[in-house]
């Protein structure tokens, strides 16, 4: 069942096209990586599709309930964590519930500018699914953490998305986490970017053992090697 | 030593070298603190302090509503509004700089002698301040947190609530806290060239009749006043506005 539908043909910045002709469906509860090189438009793709940037060619169709997990956390400064989780519409009891869920009990009280980047993640993951999303949007998640942080993050959301409640759009650049997690894997290359690969993997990822992951994350390792060649022609 | 204990010998240090230099000086020019105490007791008791001391604050007050509305209101718009920040930021810049008794003149010139030009010529001297320090408040507002408010679907009252005006406060306060300690000061100005009541015209009047106590009575009193609104009501807010900036 298709959930979310994005077809843009054209993004410009000012006068310099970022983004051309992607068109590509999600189907209801599986989980699809957004890969690419760095600064090719994976994130304004992100905010397109969240509804964050009407600026665009084209047409975005997605369920009404969708949460989003910042590559900057965005928790409001002057909440404490708990506040935070509950200003999208949820009460104090649920909001400590999801704390819970990942993995911060005892930070409800704890003010955002208290957090470390990790723990900051976590609580906008909490926020993100306070509105009990449909559509859950993952900008780079485990960037810039460190190792056991982003080990705990991972796990969370792999749980998440095995779980299959929610259809999940997740932006990375770690091949090895797009093995662990998704079911499928769209390629972003050029300039403008476009849609250069769409690849389902067989094995559900709760199914892989550690061959299928490795056999996975090469083979989107090579894809992306040539993406990364094939933008650096075209931009130069 | 506890702040509290440096302030209060701060404060009665202040009081003895001005007991002692009117002792020295033994002049009319220079009364004592228990002079000015005795007559502004005087004063409390005939009615006329808190009579001349309410009109004032009363001026205070609707000018500094008239100055806090206007001036939000423009600094909002300049804030936001890049445009129209460009064409009338020399207008700003211009009615920062136009002193205050110049203002008073105009308004007294055209509106005449009455308490409505009064009150319009303070206000106007402090709006040019309120509207750049809320212009300032609303360049800083942070898109990132729009895009929450977006994500998530916030109503526009919500959004206002929980994301603009948290992030506007800090400015607000900022604006309240220099805005009373302008205002204040005009007004007495304002009193002396065109009114017939309030402390500025008390001040006057015992100039002309060189009653160095009484002009100190009157100005103590209103200090006093104003310095306990300002660490009652302003300063309280403002640390409540900046709370969540500050380290624990």
């Amino acid at each position: 069942m298709t959930d979310v539908e994005v077809q843009v043909a054209n993004k410009v910045f000012g006068a310099t096209p970022i983004l051309q002709d992607i068109r590509f469906t999600l189907e209801r509860g599986r989980t699809t990586a957004l890969l690419g090189p760095s600064g090719i438009g994976k994130t304004t793709l992100l905010r397109i599709i969240a509804g964050l940037d009407p600026q665009f060619e084209g047409s975005v169709a997605v369920p009404p309930r969708i949460g989003m997990v910042f590559q900057e956390p965005r928790l409001l400064p002057w909440f404490s964590t708990l506040r935070n989780i509950e200003i999208v519409g949820t009460t104090g009891e649920r909001a400590a519930a999801l704390l819970d869920q990942v993995g911060l009990p005892a930070a409800a009280s704890l003010y955002p500018r208290q957090l470390s980047l990790g723990m900051a993640r976590r609580v906008v993951l909490a926020r993100a699914l306070a509105i009990e999303p449909e559509l859950l949007i993952l900008d780079e998640p485990f960037a810039s953490l460190d190792p056991t942080a982003a080990d705990g993050l991972r796990r969370l959301v792999k749980d998440l998305c095995e779980q299959g409640n929610v259809t999940a759009l997740l932006v990375s650049h770690d091949s090895g986490d797009v093995a662990a997690i998704a079911d499928r894997a769209l390629i972003l290359s050029g300039r403008p970017a476009r849609l250069m690969r769409d690849v389902s993997f067989d094995v559900a990822p709760e199914q892989r053992c550690a061959g299928d992951l490795d056999a996975i994350a090469s083979q989107l390792r090579s894809i992306l090697a040539s993406a990364n060649e094939s933008g650096t022609e075209r931009f130069n | 030593m506890s702040r509290w204990a440096t302030s209060a010998i701060s404060f009665v240090s202040l009081i003895a070298i001005w007991a002692i230099a009117a002792e020295a000086a033994s002049s009319r020019y220079l009364p004592g603190p228990a002079a000015v105490l005795r007559v502004t007791l005087k004063e409390a008791a005939s009615g006329a302090l808190f009579h001349h001391l309410g009109i004032t604050l009363l001026r205070v007050l609707a000018s500094f509503v008239i100055a806090m509305g206007i001036g939000i209101l423009i600094g909002l718009i300049m804030g936001r509004r890049p445009k129209l920040d460009r064409f009338f930021d020399p207008w700003l810049i211009l009615l920062l700089n136009v002193p205050a008794l110049v203002v008073i003149v105009f308004c007294y010139l055209w509106i005449g002698i009455n308490e409505v030009a009064a009150v319009m010529a303070v206000a106007i001297n402090k709006i040019p301040n309120v509207a750049t320090t809320i212009r300032e408040g609303a360049r800083a507002l942070d898109p990132a947190l729009d895009d929450v408010a977006r994500v998530y679907r916030f109503s526009r009252l919500k959004r206002l609530k929980i994301i603009v005006w948290p992030q506007l406060e800090p400015f607000l306060a900022a604006s309240v806290r220099t805005g009373l300690a302008l205002i204040w000061k005009i007004v007495l100005v304002v009193e002396l060239l065109g009114r017939s009541n309030g402390v500025g015209f008390q001040i006057n009047l015992y100039f002309q009749l060189f009653d160095m106590a009484r002009i100190i009575a009157y100005s103590l009193s209103f200090m006093v006043v104003v310095m306990v609104i300002e660490s009652l009501v302003v300063k309280p807010w403002e640390r409540r506005a900046n709370a969540w900036r500050q380290n624990d």
